[in-house]
């Protein structure tokens, strides 16, 4: 018996056997093997055997060495390999000369005709079986509802970002305009440390028209020193913006141009008018928003919020064209809160 | 492969998938959730998955799922096999249909896998070995051993006129 193969191992060795993969050495050391152990050799293919019983030079019988065989389709039609011509006939896959020899060769020795017919029935016929929860493993093409308000919320967002840009613009546009004017008023003699020299440069340009202050970033003499002059510059006059902004929100609203080129003092006439907005706009701006982008969209936009108090009920209404949201919000039970703070 | 293209997928070959895993295990129930797991793996590297083999992909991935179910319920010895040939067969279609059926049991796994592959889905050698990781010679080999040991279940029935 052999010392290598055993119990533990010989499947491996048997598997090897049936795929015609095993080397002689191995094969003759199975033979031996199988021969002491008749009981593992698998009934199918024990008749593929030879009697080796204790022989040192078991074989195996030609009908088990045909099978290991790779079917040559160029070889000629024989009894030992008809039926790998008839599966290849029905597989599709012999070229139409060896078809017709295949038919001539059955024309011929007739008792293969009932093996050719078996081969006809090995192939699974169609069936219709259907699988019963198909749209259960789709996915939804809809974007879920979050998405829908996050793309709204992001609008707003964006609206809210931009606003105070072009705020600041109008701002520093107003500010340079009120600095100069209450600045020259009440301090006709005092004189900017740089404004001669800044503007005798260039660098800072009191224009007529906007009274306001540019700065010229094309000026060839514009220096590092030169320009922590104008910082310098509007340092100073920033200081004495917030004293003016303080006595202006006393006084009355600051109205703030909503575009640069507009001159200044038409706009000051202009004050009532619905290019500026006023300090009750800007604290409350949902319905300024709204009403500009429904201007400049052509788009019905509506968007109103309220606070749930303890009277009345909260939540928010958001509509654009016909699409609408709401969502409301229970009035505040003042004492059941109390309860849940203590 | 994106939300339309997987949704035609499953509209395509979801069937297929289930017939595929109906045949290796004989149980409906088992066999949706080999079909449910099979798409969800999918689903999970769809990103990665060519909408254009998506076909290959669905069947390489229900043939590693289904030989590990049947590993996984072999070593629990569990596993259900409810004649499954009442639900589908013609009274009349039934002799040839059924016998074909227990023949097909009688294949090793990996042979009733490339018969079911080439009969019901019509794939190349080549395809079946993409799938099956085997190369076209082995393929060959074992769809022809599978057509002789099923002709030969047959033909000891004595089916053929």
């Amino acid at each position: 018996m052999s010392n290598t193969i055993n119990i533990e191992n010989y499947e491996s060795f048997y598997l090897d056997l049936l795929e015609g993969t095993i080397s002689e050495k191995d094969k003759n050391e199975l033979l031996i093997f199988l021969n002491h152990h008749p009981d593992l050799i698998l009934e199918d293919e024990n008749i593929f055997f030879d009697t080796y019983k204790s022989s040192t030079n078991p074989i195996l019988n030609d009908s088990f060495k045909n099978k290991l065989k790779i079917f040559d389709e160029n070889e000629e039609i024989q009894p030992t390999n008809i039926e790998n011509f008839i599966i290849a006939f029905y597989e599709n896959t012999l070229i139409p000369e060896k078809k017709q020899k295949l038919l001539d060769f059955l024309q011929q020795n007739p008792s293969w005709k009932k093996t050719f017919l078996l081969y006809e029935k090995t192939f699974l016929p169609k069936e219709n079986i259907q699988y019963p929860f198909s749209s259960n493993l789709k996915k939804s093409t809809i974007r879920p509802f979050y998405y829908v308000i996050s793309a709204i919320a992001s609008i707003i967002l964006l609206v809210f970002l931009f606003y105070p840009v072009q705020y600041e613009q109008n701002k520093n546009y107003s500010i340079s305009q009120n600095i100069d004017k209450k600045f020259n008023k009440k301090n006709k003699n005092i004189e900017m440390p740089f404004e001669k020299e800044l503007t005798k440069n260039n660098i800072v340009n009191k224009s007529n028209k906007y009274k306001s202050i540019q700065i010229s970033n094309n000026n060839p003499f514009f220096s590092k020193d030169s320009s922590m002059k104008v910082n310098n510059y509007f340092m100073l006059k920033n200081k004495q913006l917030t004293t003016f902004l303080l006595e202006d929100l006393q006084e009355k609203e600051l109205f703030v141009s909503q575009t640069m080129n507009n001159d200044f003092e038409n706009k000051n006439e202009e004050k009532a008018n619905s290019s500026y907005l006023s300090i009750k706009e800007m604290k409350e701006p949902i319905k300024f928003i709204t009403n500009t982008l429904n201007d400049k969209m052509n788009t019905n936009l509506e968007l109103r919020t309220a606070k749930a108090t303890s009277q009345k009920q909260g939540g928010f209404y958001f509509k654009m064209g016909n699409f609408e949201i709401t969502r409301k919000k229970k009035a505040i039970d003042d004492e059941l809160a109390l309860k849940t703070i203590n | 492969m994106n939300v339309k293209e997987y949704n035609e997928a499953v509209d395509c070959y979801a069937d297929s998938i289930y017939r595929f895993a109906l045949k290796h295990l004989k149980n409906a129930m088992n066999a949706q959730d080999i079909v449910q797991e099979t798409f969800m793996k999918v689903w999970d590297k769809h990103q990665e998955v060519d909408a254009q083999k998506v076909k290959s992909y669905l069947f390489t991935t229900a043939y590693h799922t289904i030989i590990n179910w049947i590993k996984n319920e072999k070593k629990s010895g569990d596993i259900e096999k409810a004649p499954i040939h009442q639900f589908f067969y013609k009274p009349a279609e039934m002799d040839i249909k059924e016998v074909l059926e227990k023949a097909l049991d009688t294949l090793p796994e990996i042979q009733k896998t490339l018969v079911l592959l080439r009969d019901y889905e019509g794939y190349s050698y080549d395809e079946i070995g993409e799938i099956c990781s085997l190369n076209p010679s082995q393929v060959k080999v074992y769809i022809f051993r599978a057509r002789q040991q099923l002709k030969n279940y047959i033909k000891d029935k004595d089916l053929v006129a």
